[in-house]
C-alpha cells in the first residue's frame, strides 16, 4: 500500500469506528442514525481506496457499489428520520 | 463504563486497520469490465457496471428508493409543511438557480454514458432543485402525494419494462440482457426514467420528513 492509500484506509477505519461507537453508545435515535451514516461513509471511503488496483488502473465495480450504497443510505436515512419523528409524536400523545 | 467501551471500539478499529493493511491486493474486476465494455453500449465503465453487468443491483436499488418513499409517506402526518425559507432573497435565489439546476441535471444524465455522471447524480441534483422550490414555498410538481409516488415508480417500471422487453423480443432473450446493438439507447431510456423516478422518490422522502403534525 502506498502512503496515500494508508492514510485513506486509516481515515476510513476511524470513521467506521466513530460511527460504530455513536451507534452503540448513544441512547438518542437521531445520534444512532447519524452514527450509522458516518459508518457508511467509512465503508465508502474504504471501497474507493480498494478501487485503485495494484496496476494503478481504476476498478469501476467498487465505484458502482459506492454510488448504489449512497442512494440506499439516503433512502434508509429518510425512512429512519420519518420513523424517529413518528415515534416522537406518538410518545407525546 | 462509556470510556471503557470507547477504548474497546478504538482497539477494534486498530485491529480492523491492521487486517486491512495486511490483506494482499487483489487484481479486481477492472480488466474484465474494460475488456467487455464494447458490448454494453456505453463507454463509462461505472455506468456499464450499473446498467449492464450488474443491472439487477441497480433495479433493486430503485425499488429500495421507492419502498423508502412510500413507507416514509405512510408514517408522515397529512398536513404539508409551510414555507421554511421566505423573503425576497430566498425567492429570487430559487427562481434564478432552479433553471440552471435542471439544465445541469440533464447534462449529467446525458454525459453519464461516457464520463462521470448518470441517473443518480442527475436525480440528486434535480431533487435538490425541487427541494429548493419546496422550502421557498413554490411547491414544485408533482404536487399530490399519489402523483409523486406514481412518478417515483416510473424508474422501476421502465427498468422492468425494458428488461422484460429484451427477454421477450429475442429468441433466446434473457431478462435485463440488453442486445449490444441498441444497448446505448436502452440505457439512456432507463436512466432518463430513473432520474425522474429517483428525484420524485427523494422529494417524497423530504416531504414526509417536513410535514407538520
Amino acid at each position: 500500500m502506498s502512503p496515500v492509500d494508508l492514510l485513506y484506509t486509516a481515515v476510513a477505519v476511524a470513521l467506521f469506528g466513530l460511527g460504530l461507537g455513536a451507534l452503540a453508545l448513544s441512547a438518542r435515535p437521531l445520534k444512532k442514525l447519524l452514527g450509522a451514516n458516518v459508518m457508511g461513509t467509512g465503508v465508502f471511503s474504504l471501497l474507493i481506496v480498494t478501487a485503485r488496483g495494484p496496476d494503478g488502473a481504476t476498478d469501476p465495480v467498487p465505484h458502482a457499489l459506492v454510488i448504489t450504497g449512497i442512494v440506499v443510505t439516503v433512502a434508509a436515512t429518510g425512512l429512519g428520520l420519518a420513523l424517529i419523528r413518528r415515534t416522537r409524536s406518538a410518545s407525546k400523545d | 463504563m462509556t470510556v471503557l467501551v470507547g477504548v474497546g471500539f478504538a482497539l477494534v478499529s486498530l485491529a480492523l486497520f491492521a487486517a486491512l493493511v495486511a490483506t494482499p491486493e487483489a487484481p479486481g474486476l477492472g480488466a474484465l469490465a474494460r475488456s467487455e465494455i464494447a458490448a454494453t453500449g456505453v463507454s463509462n465503465p461505472v455506468t456499464a457496471v450499473l446498467l449492464d453487468y450488474r443491472a439487477y443491483d441497480t433495479l433493486l436499488e430503485l425499488v429500495v428508493v421507492l419502498l423508502a418513499a412510500v413507507a416514509a409517506g405512510a408514517l408522515a402526518p397529512r398536513e404539508p409543511a409551510p414555507a421554511q425559507l421566505d423573503g425576497p432573497v430566498a425567492e429570487a435565489a430559487a427562481g434564478l438557480l432552479t433553471p440552471g439546476i435542471v439544465l445541469m441535471a440533464g447534462y449529467l444524465l446525458w454525459i453519464g454514458s461516457k464520463a462521470p455522471g448518470g441517473a443518480f447524480q442527475a436525480a440528486s441534483l434535480l431533487a435538490g432543485g425541487l427541494i429548493l422550490l419546496e422550502v421557498t414555498g413554490k411547491t414544485p410538481p408533482p404536487r399530490s402525494e399519489a402523483v409523486t409516488r406514481a412518478v417515483a415508480g416510473l424508474g422501476v417500471l421502465a427498468f422492468l419494462g425494458v428488461g422484460v422487453g429484451v427477454a421477450v423480443a429475442a429468441a433466446n432473450g434473457v431478462f435485463l440482457d440488453h442486445p449490444a446493438s441498441i444497448a446505448g439507447s436502452l440505457i439512456l431510456a432507463i436512466e432518463s426514467a430513473a432520474t425522474l423516478g429517483i428525484a420524485a422518490g427523494l422529494l417524497a422522502l423530504f416531504r414526509a420528513g417536513t410535514a407538520s403534525a
